[in-house]
């Protein structure tokens, strides 16, 4: 199956895009050592023209922001924090919904209906509002300061924003499992004698595999999503950091270039210096589609799965000089087209 | 007499789903500590229970001022409520008129637009709802025309400007629904017949092929709904809309969170069921919802 994913052209787009972002991420930390140029005044000669935040020009292509940092290398650096940390999420996500969807499929596909009304919940809630509802009190920054350190913050945000999604996508493999036990041959199956696991493994776990990749992208995206919009309400990845100083307070500040944290910040003066956001944002908004055309790859290559549908046309030579046995093709006419699972066979 | 129950069960359940999410920020440890707080969110849910049971008596707060929450809330959901239904309205309008003029198309050119929305899916919400911000202002800035007004301020109110922002991207998301389904109905052999009989493409997608859908389309119309409240709350923070999401944002105790929730899901379920009932009396499609 990878091996078909790489042959894919959407797949093949979106996972280049984000294998060179994530590439040059990590390059950027470990050969060039963060490096975030500055430029605070734009001088022409001795004569300041423009200060910081600057707009996208050709020196500096994405613009600065109000302390004068290019986006360029912030939006560099950034890149492998909030793709790693959407990954992270998503498979969490996954991981735990596996599980719970195997027990559902397996034992309680009965009462599919109840069980689905249940998490109906989630289905007319938002997850951005409950994932500020519960976050913010606790990512938010008081003047008496954070009671957990960065990493237990981060780690408490991973953990929510995954568990936020388990319900839903536990019935979504829940059912995909149940729909599968369902199956004729898995009856088959039975009656042979196979076991609970045996069937689990040998005959349910082909078809339930590449359903499993397609729901890790989209919940990668669904990830992606939700930080972003979090981002933008500046409740950023491991707490918000609030200036509380009376006279100068700062913009709230990300503690990482994350890119969320990006967008909070500029939001202030959206329409005065507008690419403030729009850079972060436009990035998110890449990285989405990145991974949308990878979950499109994923499944053209899963819906033909077993049989390449795609007809083989079959040149027919017009003269035929020499009566060779491998000519004998059962084809009469010019433009005729041929199934490859006919042209397999005759293949020795 | 099944339906009615069957509904009721969803309902009930639901409501008790939102309560029960109302309590979920006590639930997160605090002081230090990785121990979930549980007396704190069985008291938080309980308060919630007796402040929806007495509607009348919540109150918010408001930098120390504490003001009862009824008179607002019903005026604040209303508004939101209108932006949200007429959203939808338009974005089915659209689509609908969009996938129609599409399906006329010659094939290799419905490809061609399926690609287009399918880039034009991929975009998020927040850079549609800033970009339409930046460009009305950068409009108003080279010509001195306000297409619409950007924010509200209180006591006056917007609507066109949220509403057409807020359709874009589920007339994006329908549009892409309703050219799948439409294709899947046009294999069907009833197509077959009506094209044997002599009528033309544009009448069988109008009088067959739609009321055929229309079942599908309800059915995906949830999620589209779920997505759009996600929009709301982003719309409504920038355009400074007075609305149920800001209000939500402003004072999240849960309580309110509760409360808000319920007024806007409530209408939003009545319609849904009504829209569901409707469709299995009429045709004999069933939705599953």
């Amino acid at each position: 199956m990878v091996k078909r994913l790489f042959t894919n052209g959407y797949f093949l787009a979106g996972f280049g895009f984000i294998a060179i972002l994530l590439a040059i991420s990590f390059l950027h930390t470990y050969i060039w050592d963060n490096y975030v140029a500055q430029t605070q005044i734009l001088y022409d000669g001795a004569k300041a023209v423009a200060a910081a935040p600057l707009s996208p020009r050709w020196e500096i292509p994405f613009g600065t922001d109000s302390l004068g940092f290019h986006f360029t290398h912030m939006i560099s650096i950034g890149a492998k924090y909030t793709i790693g940390i959407a990954i992270l999420i998503a498979l969490i996500r996954l991981v735990v919904s596996f599980v719970f969807g195997v027990l559902y499929g397996a034992y309680l596909y009965r009462f599919r209906r109840y069980v689905t009304w249940m998490v109906d919940v989630f289905n007319y809630i938002p997850v951005t509002i409950l994932a500020l509802f519960i976050l913010s009190p606790f990512l938010v920054e008081t003047p008496a300061g954070f009671a957990y350190t960065f990493w237990e913050r981060v780690g408490v945000e991973v953990v929510v924003l995954a568990f936020l999604a388990v319900p839903p996508v536990s019935i979504l493999i829940g059912n995909e499992m149940g729909r599968i036990f369902e199956q004729e041959f898995i009856d088959g199956a039975k009656i042979i004698g196979g076991s609970r696991l045996h069937i689990l493994l040998k005959h349910v776990r082909p078809h339930i595999q590449p359903q499993l990749w397609i729901i890790f992208m989209q919940q990668l995206v669904q990830t992606m999503l939700v930080l972003a919009h979090l981002g933008f309400f500046k409740v950023f990845f491991g707490g918000t950091n609030l200036s509380f100083d009376p006279l100068w307070p700062d913009p709230p500040q990300s503690l990482s270039y994350e890119w969320a944290g990006l967008i909070g910040s500029g939001i202030r003066n959206l329409t005065l210096t507008p690419w403030v956001v729009l850079v972060p944002i436009a990035f998110f908004a890449l990285t989405i589609l990145a991974m949308n055309l990878m979950l499109e790859g994923i499944k053209n290559v899963t819906e033909n799965w077993r049989v390449v549908n795609r007809p083989i046309k079959v040149t027919v030579q017009t003269t035929n000089p020499v009566a060779d046995e491998e000519q004998f093709v059962p084809v009469s006419k010019k433009g005729t087209v041929q199934r490859r699972e006919l042209k397999l066979e005759n293949k020795h | 007499m099944v339906f009615v129950a069957h509904q009721l069960l969803r309902f009930v359940l639901i409501v008790f789903g939102i309560i029960l999410m109302s309590g979920l920020p006590t639930i997160m440890p605090s002081g230090g500590s990785f121990i979930l707080n549980w007396s704190g969110y069985l008291d938080s849910v309980q308060q919630v229970v007796t402040g929806l049971l007495t509607p009348q008596d919540i109150t918010y707060n408001t930098e120390g001022a504490i003001r009862p929450l009824m008179p607002l809330l019903s005026d604040t959901v209303v508004y939101s409520l209108i932006i949200v239904m007429s959203a939808i309205l338009l974005a089915l309008f659209f689509a609908g008129l969009l996938t129609f003029v599409t399906m006329l198309l010659p094939r290799k050119w419905i490809k061609r637009v399926k690609v287009i929305t399918f880039v034009f899916e991929s975009l998020p919400d927040l850079l549609i709802i800033i970009m339409f911000q930046i460009a009305i202002v950068w409009v108003y800035k080279k010509t001195g025309l306000l297409v619409f007004d950007v924010a509200s301020l209180p006591g006056e109110r917007i609507y066109m400007l949220p509403i057409i922002c807020l359709s874009i991207l589920p007339m994006i998301q329908y549009f892409k629904v309703m050219v799948s389904i439409v294709e899947g109905e046009l294999e069907k052999q009833y197509v077959e017949l009506a094209r044997a009989k002599g009528l033309i493409q544009g009448k069988i997608l109008i009088v067959h092929v739609l009321r055929n859908s229309m079942a599908s389309i309800l059915n995906y119309s949830k999620t589209i709904i779920w997505f759009m409240l996600s929009n709301l709350l982003v719309l409504e923070y920038i355009f400074n809309i007075n609305g149920i999401m800001n209000f939500l944002f402003e004072y999240l105790s849960p309580t309110v969170f509760a409360i808000s929730l319920l007024s806007i899901f409530i209408p939003i379920f009545l319609l849904l069921v009504l829209g569901q009932w409707v469709l299995e009396k009429t045709t004999n499609e069933k939705v599953v919802m």
